[in-house]
């Protein structure tokens, strides 16, 4: 789902770059001051293993392809700030090492998915967790793919309305939200599904460490 | 036996009709002339992480230092985009896939136009994995040293 270089206008991502990077500022300064060196190897294996598997694409009808995000599993097991500067790294990495998601939409992807689905992922877990812990677990994976795929779907819909050449065509991605509602959020609705075994898993394995 | 005559009016304006029939180029200027060449031509294919390809997908090729299009369709059934450059350079061949997926690939062709390269080789997935679980390990390890360095 990340969006690669050249899709985004810069009117987009210059803003989203200087609220990103505040957000990334707040969330340094915090993991400093208050995130238990013992946790770390912990955050690190749960991050790992969301990046794996973000490696492990699923073939969806129409011929695309959809991977699990992993941003539940890490904001249950780790809270939304760990979540959301982890969740970066990976993104940053990706973006540089790999060509996957790119740099100018990284304050993008991290907003989208590292953050507004780490908060709808434990928002959701908090709010379902007094009723059946299992199904508080599974919604916040799906929730957590859902929320950023919806997120995601908008703003790449609003480039075409963002700029454009002198004769009308988009000077960045195409397709209005027409197009990209029902192509991103649908494919996602499903994935979310794996989502949301892969945090009850990563549960049972990875235990109630950090509190959310 | 009567024989039927025209009006004059309609005689004048048949002979005008067949006249302009005989005239050239008005009458052909909204035909379309075909011809066909072969000649080596570059092609860029595009496939996703599990080695599908980004088949029949919005596609545009932009010359070196034009930002708009060369050429613009969609990939064929092979993810593949295929151009003829008419200069040397990087230029750039772009997809893009209804829901975000899409990449971007600059591709140097040598003053030959014929001979061309993509500007960055990509490491196989089990690579990348491998690679990227060890610098995210090395990352957090930097993390826990400097954490137990803070004063307590």
């Amino acid at each position: 789902m990340h969006i690669p270089d050249g899709f985004i206008a810069p009117q987009v991502y210059g803003p989203a770059y200087g609220a990103t990077g505040l957000l990334w500022a707040i969330g340094l300064r915090r993991l400093r001051r208050a995130l238990d060196p013992a946790a770390v190897p912990r955050l690190a294996v749960a991050t790992a293993a969301a990046f794996a598997l973000m490696m492990v694409t699923v073939p969806m009808p129409g011929g695309t392809t959809v991977h699990v995000l992993g941003v539940g599993m890490v904001a249950v097991l780790f809270g939304v700030w760990n979540a959301f500067l982890a969740l970066s790294l990976v993104y940053l990495m990706q973006a540089l090492m790999f060509g996957n998601g790119g740099v100018t939409a990284l304050p993008i992807n991290a907003l989208a998915m590292g953050l507004l689905g780490s908060l709808s992922a434990v928002g959701i877990y908090r709010l379902l967790k007094p009723l059946q812990h299992t199904v508080a677990l599974f919604c916040a994976g799906w929730t957590g793919t859902v929320v950023p795929a919806i997120v995601l779907a908008v703003i790449l819909g609003a480039q075409p309305h963002l700029a454009q050449a002198a004769d009308g065509t988009p000077l960045f991605f195409p397709f209005g939200w027409k197009v990209t509602l029902p192509a991103v959020i649908v494919p996602h609705l499903l994935v979310g599904i794996a989502d949301g075994v892969l945090v009850v898993m990563a549960w049972r394995v990875l235990g109630r460490k950090e509190s959310t | 036996m009567t024989c039927f005559k025209p009006h004059p009016r309609v005689s004048i304006s048949l002979t005008l009709l067949f006249l302009m029939t005989l005239a050239n180029a008005p009458a052909h200027a909204h035909g379309i002339h075909v011809d066909t060449s072969t000649a080596p031509a570059v092609t860029v294919s595009f496939s996703y992480e599990d080695g599908s390809p980004v088949a029949f997908e919005t596609c545009e090729v932009l010359a070196p230092g034009d930002p708009s299009p060369f050429q613009n369709g969609n990939t064929d059934r092979l993810g593949r985009v295929t151009f003829r450059p008419d200069q040397a350079g990087t230029w750039k061949v772009r997809v893009w896939s209804a829901d975000g997926h899409g990449n971007t690939a600059e591709v140097v062709v040598t003053d030959d136009l014929v001979s061309a390269t993509t500007k960055r080789d990509h490491l196989a997935p089990r690579q990348r994995i491998i690679t990227g679980v060890a610098v995210l390990f090395g990352v957090f390890g930097i993390v826990t040293l400097v954490l137990r360095r803070r004063s307590p």
